[in-house]
């Protein structure tokens, strides 16, 4: 039960200084359940990393609910569970607000301006991490033809982007079965 | 109680189908919720990236709490944020309990890596969106240098977004 409690402060401090979100949760929670808290063994820890990335969903949020329920069951995932969630809609609701009331003011017009291509910036950072990811695993001339086809089936046919998620998934399968 | 449904609806599927986690989700939230919904349109989307890519945390739970809190307020914003995260929290707990000892990290990989693929497509489209609109409200030299500002200092150097945010808004003014 105490170390219960640890855990789900741990999680509430890695949530609340945490700036990156997604891949950089990886390492901070290794750094609390494997090392200051020893809820897993770095070897199982690892493979519970692989199956993070390869499901859909909040990266850390999965890694703290699962170690919540291995250590207390049903209660340990619900209270780690809110332990990640709720800090991020305290802080967004704030911040949301805050923005908000700043937006008639002209500065903040000028700034949304800018803010365009930085986000694209922060996009083009992750479309070249998995693309060099996947063309690590399917070779070059595989993850450049997935990447062009899926490109043009979701930019120029307009295809749903969760039936063109479910063909790669469908395609991987088929891949290894081959 | 007809938007908590719509609310819960669209934030359960970007759950279910947002792979890679944080910003990388942030195209189906597009879908979902500017371009099907029509709940926010272009320029509060990139202010809500920003602001949840500026707050330490989870960006996921940060983007779905700001677009739910929008449309219904904070009841709006719990859904939303519960939504996109609880479902794949549970799925991945009992895949964990049950499933591991059957999947192995080379079936995994299989699978993940031609959705990497597409996930980069999904953010290349979206890019190529935003850099068209970009394109009528600055000068192309400024757009690039914004690029060449933010890109390498985040993919290069790994410096987080936020600081990165801050620190060009800084510039400019």
């Amino acid at each position: 039960m105490i170390m219960l409690w640890r855990l789900v402060l741990e999680i509430l401090v890695i949530v609340l200084f945490t700036f990156g979100g997604g891949a950089v949760f990886i390492p901070m929670f290794e750094r609390t359940l494997v090392e200051s808290l020893g809820i897993f063994s770095a070897q199982t820890y690892t493979a519970i990393v692989a199956v993070v990335n390869s499901l859909p969903g909040v990266t850390g949020g999965k890694i703290a609910s699962y170690a919540g329920f291995y250590e207390a069951g049903v209660l340990g995932f619900i209270l780690t569970s809110l332990a990640f969630i709720v800090p991020g809609i305290i802080m967004m609701v704030i911040a949301y607000k805050f923005v908000n009331r700043m937006k008639q003011s002209k500065i903040m017009q000028n700034i949304s301006l800018y803010i365009k291509p930085i986000v694209v910036g922060i996009f083009l950072s992750i479309i070249v991490k998995f693309l060099d990811l996947s063309i690590q695993g399917l070779g070059w001339i595989e993850g450049v033809i997935i990447f062009a086809l899926a490109f043009y089936l979701l930019d120029q046919r307009k295809m749903q982007p969760i039936f063109v998620i479910v063909g790669a998934i469908v395609y991987g399968i088929i891949r290894i079965n081959i | 109680m007809k938007e908590i449904l719509e609310i819960f609806i669209s934030f359960l599927k970007v759950g279910m189908f947002g792979y890679g986690g944080g910003s990388a989700v942030a195209p189906l939230i597009h879908k979902e919720a500017v371009e099907k919904r029509g709940w926010i349109d272009d320029d509060e989307f990139i202010d809500i990236v920003a602001i949840a890519n500026s707050l330490p945390g989870a960006s996921m739970v940060e983007m779905s709490t700001a677009i739910g809190y929008k449309i219904k307020g904070l009841l709006g914003g719990i859904v939303a944020a519960f939504s996109i995260t609880l479902p794949s929290m549970i799925a991945f707990t009992i895949v964990m309990i049950f499933l591991n000892d059957l999947i192995t990290e080379e079936v995994l990989n299989a699978v993940t890596v031609p959705v990497l693929a597409v996930v980069a497509a999904l953010m290349f489209s979206l890019s190529k969106k935003f850099f068209l609109q970009s394109k009528k409200e600055l000068s192309l030299a400024i757009i690039v240098l914004v690029y060449l500002g933010s890109f390498p200092l985040i993919y290069f150097i790994r410096i987080y977004p936020s600081l990165v945010i801050v620190a060009i808004v800084a510039y400019v003014f």
